[in-house]
């Protein structure tokens, strides 16, 4: 029957996050156990600690992990009685214990799950070369929902947030989740789309991580303010499963994709890599021409800006040194000159400059012409 | 006249379970399924989606099953619906505790998906004979 056989998918799909989950959460419990057998724990480390609990004792043994469900049970007693401050000196006593007990049985059931992904039938094949990590933001769960199976089926673990708070704190996390892209909606009650995106692009510890808007057809205006605030791209709902899938490789690949920035001007580094980082790129620094050089052949980006005038190895040293050599030779570069310097923009033209722009530049102009020049080079390979 | 169940508001915290669950009661049994992570939620939900059912997790963070319960039946917009709560842990006399708050009854997890859409519509009618 056509139902059930989605039930059996469907199922065993939760499962394997359910798995994945586990095995995320491993080191982060490991660590706790170690630091509360030594000593004190922070507040928050314990209700983290509880969620997590809770969570496993609520579905461990749906997913067929008796045991480990029996001892998130116990141990979830023992945390309550720890909150309530009704904590005997036995059950103190027991926890650092328990805890233990429980990573244990954790560890035991992560491995069970990724020996079992290799053997699944039920489950359609996955082509995960690399497995993504994505928060997904929506207060629609419909939405989520639909996100979610599609991407699930792609290899990918999700994790969903929502409402704005939840998805800042838990995007926070970066030593817990490895993540590869945010999906967010830009309509949510309390804090929108738009607060979360800032909040997101002006911590250091998140702005790296590429950002899609999610946002109804009729709000056009919200697109721009999107990429003007550093998402990298958006989808329009309601979108198609071709659309989704494509945006979503393509926004997490750009982060892979590198851009070489040599200029002497430290200002100039440092407003290029910002800008690069929010469109969801890997900036690339080199301070002089030797470290252009050095960093072209060892990084390979996927290409370079590199401005003509700087102090011993010049630009157009390095743009010699990137022609005749065949690993770099098909990098593209972009010249940056000094106003008034017609023939820097000839000679480097002449000598392999895919493209030129003159400072002082307009920054958006500039990305612009690299976006063009990537997705050009992307198409002919 | 013989009404049949449709409309089910679900409450559950835990999104895996809720998954399974959500999917089971839409595709094996063609119910119309809110689901709601919190109580707070369930309460915000209650009067738009107008459940005939209400199908609700007990340990739940914040505000539990039965506080819920409590919560909105205090609500100007209660009407009264069938309550079926869901739990991982069953002893007889939580189970009559819960009874005795007006649910309908209960279904220990892990639920057995192949049954559940059976089981809430037993509970359905057995509180449309009252």
């Amino acid at each position: 029957m056509q139902s059930s056989q989605f039930l059996q998918v469907g199922f065993a799909r939760v499962k394997a996050r359910f798995e994945q989950k586990l095995a995320l959460w491993l080191p982060d419990l490991t660590s706790l156990a170690s630091r509360l057998r030594d000593g004190q724990v922070p507040s928050d480390d314990m209700k983290d600690l509880c969620a997590r609990v809770h969570k496993i004792a609520g579905s461990a043994k749906t997913f067929g992990y008796p045991e480990l469900n029996h001892c998130a049970a116990e141990l979830e007693l023992l945390l309550l009685a720890r909150q309530g401050q009704k904590q005997s000196r036995v059950e103190q006593a027991k926890l650092a214990p328990a805890l233990a007990e429980f990573v244990s049985h954790i560890e035991a059931a992560a491995k069970t799950g990724s020996t079992m992904h290799s053997e699944t039938t039920t489950a359609p094949a996955q082509k995960n070369a690399s497995q993504y990590t994505i928060l997904v933001a929506d207060d629609d769960e419909h939405i989520a929902d639909v996100l979610e199976f599609s991407l699930v089926g792609e290899g990918c673990a999700i994790v969903r947030a929502a409402d704005g708070d939840a998805a800042l704190e838990l995007a926070n996390k970066t030593t817990v989740y490895q993540w590869d892209l945010i999906v967010l909606d830009v309509n949510m009650p309390g804090k929108n789309g738009f607060s979360v995106l800032k909040a997101l692009k002006s911590n250091s510890n998140t702005a790296h991580i590429p950002v899609i808007m999610l946002t109804r057809r009729d709000e056009d205006e919200n697109v721009i303010l999107g990429i003007t605030e550093g998402a990298v791209d958006y989808i329009i709902k309601p979108f198609t499963m071709d659309d989704l899938t494509l945006r979503i490789s393509s926004a997490i690949n750009r982060h892979k994709v590198q851009v070489l920035i040599a200029d002497d001007d430290e200002l100039i580094r440092e407003v290029l890599a910002q800008k690069f980082q929010r469109l969801g790129y890997r900036p690339v620094l080199a301070a002089n021409g030797h470290e252009a050089w050095q960093k072209l052949q060892q990084e390979r980006p996927a290409l370079a800006i590199v401005d003509i005038m700087m102090p011993g190895m010049d630009g157009f040293a390095v743009l010699h040194q990137a022609r005749h050599n065949s690993a770099t030779a098909e990098i593209p570069i972009i010249i940056l000159t000094a106003k008034g310097q017609q023939q820097n923009i000839l000679q480097g033209l002449e000598m392999g400059a895919h493209d030129y722009i003159v400072k002082p530049f307009d920054l958006d102009e500039l990305s612009a012409r690299v976006s063009g020049i990537l997705r050009r080079s992307r198409a002919k390979t | 006249m013989k009404q049949e169940l449709k409309k089910i508001l679900y409450v559950e915290d835990d999104e895996d379970i809720a998954e399974i669950a959500t999917i089971t009661l839409q595709e094996l049994g063609g119910f119309d399924v809110c689901h709601c992570f919190s109580g707070c939620e369930a309460i915000n939900k209650f009067a738009q989606f107008k459940p005939q059912l209400i199908l609700m997790d007990i340990m739940m963070p914040e505000m539990d099953g039965p506080t819920t319960l409590l919560e909105l039946k205090k609500q100007p917009c209660w009407q009264d619906v069938p309550v079926v709560f869901m739990t991982a842990r069953v002893q007889t006399h939580e189970q009559k505790a819960y009874l005795d708050l007006g649910a309908e009854g209960v279904i220990a997890k892990p639920f057995d998906p192949a049954t559940l859409c059976t089981t809430i519509n037993q509970m359905w009618e057995q509180s449309r004979a009252k």
